[in-house]
């Protein structure tokens, strides 16, 4: 049964099945002269049969190689991988009938007949897996370049020098974006110095295309890759004639994006006329990827310059502004220091003068309203002193450095006690209290908390005053306690308000800037500041710097 | 107490002016008190507008205001110090301020003195007194060859 269904090998059949192969097979005789040329052979290399059955192998290689290849299959007839009947497999360089090269994968094998070798030759057309791996290591080594390149002037030479060696493109050009928006204007090239390519580009440099308008303009119009067969007859093909001049005949044009907007338009042209090849323009899309990206980074890094322009500018415009608000206060202040006063000393003066000259014909109530208005007059002095003050610390420039909170602190003390001797206030101050800041300025507000809490304690049995520091949500703060009058939370608020005060002038004078001043100090310092207390138990100030 | 010698008062404001002329008299230094009412004038009077009799002789000191219309107290300083003639004149800045940058200024163009007018007139009259006291009977004027730039 077996025998019978083997197929018997005639020669006729023999021919059929070389003929269904895909591939050129190829047999030569020992004078390697063609004797068998499939259907295969003849599609790849464009000869039909009878024209080279007879003819040394050599046309089909290109004139240069021939010899060599001629003595290759020589050597590996007599070669022991010849001997044990295995094939090898090479690349050769072979030539159609028309005179172009192509890459083909041979393979190579030897069998004797009659005692004279017969070679065959199984060859496949391998342009298109190399053109493949031409372009993915065009998009690699692009990749790369692009990722190293400084600027995008210099991917885009890059990207056109590589793209065109890779694909056979005999001049590459780029059209970017005016800074308005408004048109693609001719920017670097790329070409082989073949004469007439000159000129192509000299016409392409006057040229400018808005949207639309041209190739490079359609492509940006359709975001899409735009290719021209010929752009000789084409007619929105505005450089026509000059391409017709100089040869050029095929172009292909492609978006370069950054993220969404085209920005810049890649065209590619070469002087053969080809059909539009998704492949290649797929391949070029990738590497127009990385370019994209490059873009992408390069626009955002503009936009983050503009900001940095426009926020110096603001930073500017704002110091401009406070500066001038500085030097009103500046005036103002020393209108007020200069001229508030004035009035102030007359009124009191001349009351004084009056009491001194008119002394014993004034009854005692004349005498008590005159010397009220000396007081409400020295009082007036007062504020307006103590509002100089307060403007002070908001004024001038700080200087930084180490200060010791805990000396001020102390040297504050020393100078009540030298100030009210017949008082006797228990005082704590926690040691080695160290900030940086500005010495003058947290001087004055030390100062102002610990005279505070000296005046607050006047009415108790066992005034005690407390300086120190703990840690409050997670910061340092320094506080001032004491046991003295205290106040109500309900105007915690108003206590840093200048002018607001909680007691009774009577009780305790004062003219309501001290805490006002020491907010603005710590402000100063970036650092805040807040009381807690109750009537009749004291309070504590908090800080922070 | 020498009567050749006066004290002479630059002061814009008549108010503070009866006041410290007040003050002066209270305290009895100085019968004799010029009163200019401008820098102008307190400059006219230095530099030889003025009669033979006064000519011959300089304020024993001068209590110059520092706000004052047409030219102001830091300038009539600057040119008392500036001319050989008056150059060594004692003169204490009597003013309304104590402003840091006022009183800077007043010392570094040769002020040799800086009281601020207080408000209470008793603190004031004080202020004027020891002054006055200071300049008319304590300090030793510098010699009169000197002060005519030798």
């Amino acid at each position: 049964m077996r025998a019978q269904a083997r197929t018997r090998l005639t020669n006729e059949l023999l021919v059929r099945l070389l003929d269904s192969a895909s591939d050129a097979i190829v047999v030569l005789d020992a004078d390697q002269r063609i004797t068998i040329f499939n259907k295969g052979a003849e599609r790849i290399f464009g000869y039909a049969a009878e024209e080279v059955v007879g003819k040394p192998h050599g046309v089909l290689l290109p004139p240069d190689v021939a010899d060599e290849h001629r003595e290759y299959v020589r050597a590996f007839g007599a070669s022991q991988e010849a001997a044990r009947g295995m094939a090898v497999r090479r690349e050769v360089r072979a030539w159609r009938k028309d005179g172009t090269e192509f890459p083909a994968e041979a393979s190579i094998g030897v069998v004797t007949e009659n005692g004279s070798p017969v070679f065959t030759a199984i060859l496949r057309d391998v342009s298109e897996q190399r053109r493949a791996a031409g372009m993915s290591g065009l998009l690699q080594k692009t990749a790369l370049a692009v990722a190293e390149a400084k600027d995008t002037t210099e991917a885009l030479g890059v990207f056109l020098r590589q793209v065109c060696d890779a694909v056979g493109w005999e001049y590459g050009d780029t059209w970017v974006l005016n800074d308005k928006g408004t048109a693609l204007v001719c920017g670097q090239a790329w070409y082989a110095r073949v004469p007439g390519l000159d000129d192509f580009r000299e016409a392409s440099l006057r040229l400018f295309f808005s949207l639309g308008a041209g190739l490079p303009g359609r492509t940006w119009e359709k975001r899409e890759p735009t290719w021209f067969m010929d752009v000789s007859s084409e007619p929105a093909f505005v450089r026509r004639e000059v391409a017709a001049k100089v040869g050029l005949r095929t172009a292909v044009a492609i978006p370069i994006l950054a993220g969404d907007d085209v920005v810049a338009s890649a065209a590619f042209y070469m002087k053969d006329p080809r059909q539009a090849d998704r492949d290649v323009v797929d391949s070029v899309r990738g590497v127009v990827a990385q370019l994209s990206a490059l873009f992408q980074r390069k626009r955002a890094e503009e936009e983050l310059a503009q900001y940095r322009e426009h926020l110096e500018e603001l930073v500017e415009q704002r110091t401009a502004q406070l500066a001038a608000a500085n030097g009103e206060l500046e005036a103002f202040a020393y209108a007020v220091a200069h001229d508030l006063r004035a009035p102030l000393r007359s009124i009191d003066g001349f009351s004084q003068a009056l009491v001194e000259d008119l002394g014993g014909r004034l009854d005692a109530q004349s005498l008590d309203y005159l010397q009220r208005v000396r007081t409400a007059s020295q009082r007036m002095g007062q504020l307006i002193d103590d509002l100089l003050k307060m403007s002070r610390t908001t004024r001038g420039e700080m200087t930084l450095g180490p200060v010791s909170l805990s000396g001020l602190a102390l040297a504050a003390v020393e100078d009540l006690r030298q100030r009210d001797p017949e008082r006797w206030v228990e005082v704590a101050i926690e040691d080695g209290l160290e900030v940086k800041g500005d010495a003058r300025l947290l001087e004055v507000a030390v100062r102002n908390l610990i005279e505070n809490a000296w005046k607050f304690t006047a009415g108790v049995d066992r005034p005690r005053v407390e300086f120190g520091a703990m840690e409050r949500e997670g910061r340092r703060a320094y506080f001032v306690r004491d046991n003295g009058a205290g106040f109500d939370m309900a105007y915690a608020g108003k206590l840093f308000q200048p002018f607001q005060r909680l007691h009774a002038m009577n009780e305790f004078p004062g003219s309501g800037v001290g805490l006002a001043t020491v907010r603005r100090i710590i402000q100063r310092h970036g650092g805040h500041v807040w009381a807690e207390g109750e009537p009749g138990k004291g309070a504590t100030v908090y800080f922070t710097i | 107490m020498n009567n050749d010698r006066y004290i002479m008062l630059v002061e814009d404001n008549p108010d503070d002016e009866a006041l410290t002329l007040r003050a002066l008299m209270q305290s009895n230094v100085a019968n004799d008190v010029v009163v200019a009412h401008d820098g102008e004038e307190a400059l006219n009077f230095l530099f030889g507008e003025r009669d033979g009799a006064e000519a011959a002789r300089s304020p024993a000191v001068v209590l110059l205001d520092l706000k004052l219309p047409k030219v102001d107290g830091l300038e009539v300083l600057q040119r008392i110090r500036a001319d050989e003639r008056t150059r060594l004149i004692p003169l204490v800045m009597l003013t309304s301020s104590k402003e840091e940058s006022d009183v800077i200024r007043s010392y570094t163009s040769g002020a040799n003195g800086y009281v601020r007018k207080p408000v209470d007139f008793v603190q004031f009259a004080e202020a004027v007194k020891e002054v006055g006291l200071y300049w008319m009977l304590v300090n030793e004027p510098p010699p009169r060859s000197a002060e005519l730039g030798g």
